[in-house]
C-alpha cells in the first residue's frame, strides 16, 4: 500500500509546495486581472446603469490606454452622443409642445376670427337689408312727396273749380229752367221749340261736365256697400268689350280670386274703371291689349290696368292728373282728375307709370279698412 | 191741393219752380231767402212739403231747418243744391230720416222735379 500512495504523496507534496511558491505570483496576476479587467468592466457596466437611469452626464473614468481605455473612450463618446441626441429630442418635444401651445392659440384665434366674420357677415348682411330698407323708403317718401306736391296742386284746383261750379250752376238753372217752361208752351213754333231743346241739352251738357268736376274736388261719398272688385270691374269690361273689339282692342283679366270685399261706392269705382279703359283704348289707335291684374296687397287692394299704347312723356305724365289738361283732340280733360278725385275719397292711391311708345300702367290701391270714408 | 214752400235766395230760379209746380196744379208759396222762409212757416199755412235750398246767404238751408224742427212742423222736404255741400247737411239730418233721395242738383230737370215731389207726396 505504502509502495502505491509512496508516489503521490510524493507528488502532492511537490504540489503544494509548487502553489505555496506561485501564491504570491497568483495574488499579482488576479490583482492585475481585476485592476486592467474587472474593475473597468465594473465601472463601465455601473455607468451604463446611470445612464438608463438618465444621467447623461456621468462618464466612465478609464485612463488605460488599452482596449479598455479605447472602449471607455468610445463609451463616453456614446454617452456624449446619446446626451446630445436626448437632449436634441427634449428640444424638438420642447419645440413640438410650443408649437402645438400656438397651434391652440392659432386655432382658437382663428376660430374666434370665423365667428366675428360670420357676425360681421351677418351684421353687413342687416347692413345690406337696412339699406335697402332704407332705399326703398326714401323712394316712397319722394314718392309721397310728388303725391303731396302734386295733390297740393290738386287741391287748390279743387278749391277753385268747386266754387266755380257752384256759381255757374245758378245761372245754369235759370236758363235751363226757363228753356223746359217754355217748352211746355203748346203754342210755340217747332223752329223755336228745337232751339229751347237744343238750349237745354246744353245746359245737361255743361251740368254733367260740373257734376265730374265736382266729383273731382269733392267727390260724393255716395253709397258706401260692400263691394267684389273682380265682380265689379267684370261688369264694366262686358259693358265695354264689344265696343273695344271693334277697335281691335282686347281686354285681359288676371283677377286673383278670394281677394276680401271693399268697402266703396260702387257707382263711382266703376266710373273710374271706365275712365281709366276709355283711356287705355284712346292710347292705341291701331289697336292693342289691355291687361287689369287684381291682387292683395298688404292691407289695400290693388288694381293694375295696362296698355300697350303710346304711353306719355314725363312732362305730360306730371300733368296727368290736372283738370282740363288732356292730349285728345276731344277730350275734357276730365277722365283722370275724377278718377285721382274718387280714389282719393276712398282713402285709396292712383299712380301712372309711363313711358312713350311702351304703353301705361295705372295702378289703384284700395284700402281694406276704409276708416273715415 | 198740395201746399208747398219754395225756398231759393235767387228770385229767378224761384219763380222758375213756382211756375212749374203751378202748372202742375200745386199751390206754391214762395221765399227769397231763409229769412223770408222762416217767416213763412211762422205762420199758420199747414204746408205739405218745403223745396228748399241750401246754400244762402244770411239763414242758409240749416237754419230754415232747425226753425222747422222748432216750430214742430212734420211736413218733408226736398234739398235743392248747386253744390255738393248738401250731403254734409244731410249727415246732420241722417238721423231725420234725410236720404240721397231727397237731394236735387241744379240744375234740375223739371220732370225729374215733378216725380221727386209727387214721390214725396204720394200722389201717383
Amino acid at each position: 500500500m505504502r509502495v502505491i500512495f509512496g508516489p503521490v504523496n510524493k507528488l502532492l507534496n511537490i504540489l503544494i509546495i509548487m502553489f505555496l511558491a506561485m501564491l504570491p505570483g497568483l495574488t499579482l496576476v488576479v490583482y492585475f486581472f481585476s485592476k486592467t479587467v474587472t474593475r473597468p468592466l465594473v465601472r463601465l457596466s455601473f455607468t451604463a446603469a446611470e445612464i438608463g437611469k438618465g444621467k447623461l452626464d456621468t462618464v466612465v473614468e478609464v485612463k488605460s490606454k488599452d482596449e479598455f481605455g479605447s472602449l471607455a473612450a468610445t463609451f463616453n463618446q456614446m454617452a456624449a452622443n446619446l446626451k446630445k441626441t436626448t437632449t436634441s429630442i427634449d428640444n424638438l418635444n420642447k419645440e413640438i409642445a410650443g408649437r402645438k401651445k400656438i397651434e391652440e392659440d392659432l386655432s382658437r384665434a382663428l376660430k374666434k376670427e370665423v365667428r366675428d366674420r360670420e357676425v360681421m357677415a351677418s351684421m353687413l348682411d342687416d347692413n345690406n337689408q337696412t339699406r335697402e330698407r332704407l332705399e326703398q323708403h326714401i323712394e316712397d317718401l319722394k314718392r309721397t312727396q310728388d303725391m303731396l306736391i302734386q295733390s297740393d296742386k290738386l287741391a287748390s284746383l279743387g278749391k277753385l273749380v268747386a266754387d266755380m261750379a257752384h256759381e255757374v250752376n245758378n245761372p245754369l238753372m235759370i236758363i235751363s229752367g226757363n228753356a223746359q217752361l217754355s217748352l211746355l208752351d203748346e203754342s210755340l213754333n217747332q223752329e223755336l221749340k228745337n232751339n229751347l231743346k237744343i238750349i237745354h241739352e246744353e245746359c245737361n251738357r255743361a251740368k254733367s261736365i260740373i257734376q265730374r268736376l265736382l266729383m273731382f274736388s269733392r267727390p260724393s261719398k255716395g253709397e258706401q256697400r260692400s263691394l267684389d272688385i273682380n265682380q265689379s270691374i267684370e261688369s264694366v269690361v262686358k259693358l265695354l268689350e264689344h265696343q273695344f273689339s271693334l277697335s281691335n282692342v282686347k281686354i285681359n283679366r288676371r283677377f286673383n280670386t278670394g281677394l276680401p270685399f271693399i268697402t266703396a261706392d260702387e257707382r263711382q269705382f266703376q266710373e273710374v274703371i271706365m275712365n281709366l279703359l276709355n283711356n287705355a283704348r284712346d292710347a292705341m289707335p291701331g289697336g292693342g291689349e289691355i291687361t287689369i291684374n287684381t291682387s292683395l296687397d298688404g292691407e289695400y287692394l290693388k288694381i293694375n290696368i295696362k296698355d300697350s299704347g303710346v304711353g306719355m312723356d314725363d312732362k305730360t305724365l306730371t300733368r296727368a292728373f290736372e283738370p282740363f289738361f288732356t292730349t285728345k283732340e276731344k277730350g275734357t280733360g276730365l277722365g283722370l282728375s275724377v278718377c285721382y278725385g274718387i280714389i282719393k275719397a276712398h282713402k285709396g292711391k292712383i299712380e301712372v307709370k309711363s313711358q312713350p311708345q311702351k304703353g301705361t300702367t295705372v295702378h289703384i290701391w284700395l284700402p281694406l279698412k276704409a276708416e273715415g270714408v | 191741393m198740395n201746399k208747398i214752400l219754395v225756398v231759393d235766395d235767387e228770385e229767378r230760379i224761384a219763380d222758375i219752380t213756382e211756375k212749374f209746380l203751378k202748372m202742375n196744379g200745386f199751390e206754391v208759396f214762395k221765399a227769397i231767402g231763409g229769412e223770408e222762409a222762416i217767416r213763412l212757416l211762422s205762420t199758420d199755412v199747414q204746408f205739405d212739403l218745403m223745396l228748399l235750398d241750401v246754400k244762402m246767404p244770411k239763414v242758409n238751408g240749416l237754419g230754415v231747418m232747425q226753425k222747422k224742427a222748432e216750430l214742430g212742423k212734420k211736413f218733408p222736404v226736398l234739398l235743392l243744391t248747386g253744390s255738393i255741400d248738401a250731403e254734409k247737411y244731410l249727415e246732420v239730418f241722417k238721423d231725420k230720416g234725410f236720404t240721397a233721395e231727397d237731394v236735387l242738383y241744379k240744375p234740375i230737370d223739371l220732370s225729374v222735379l215733378l216725380e221727386k215731389v209727387k214721390k214725396k207726396l204720394n200722389i201717383a
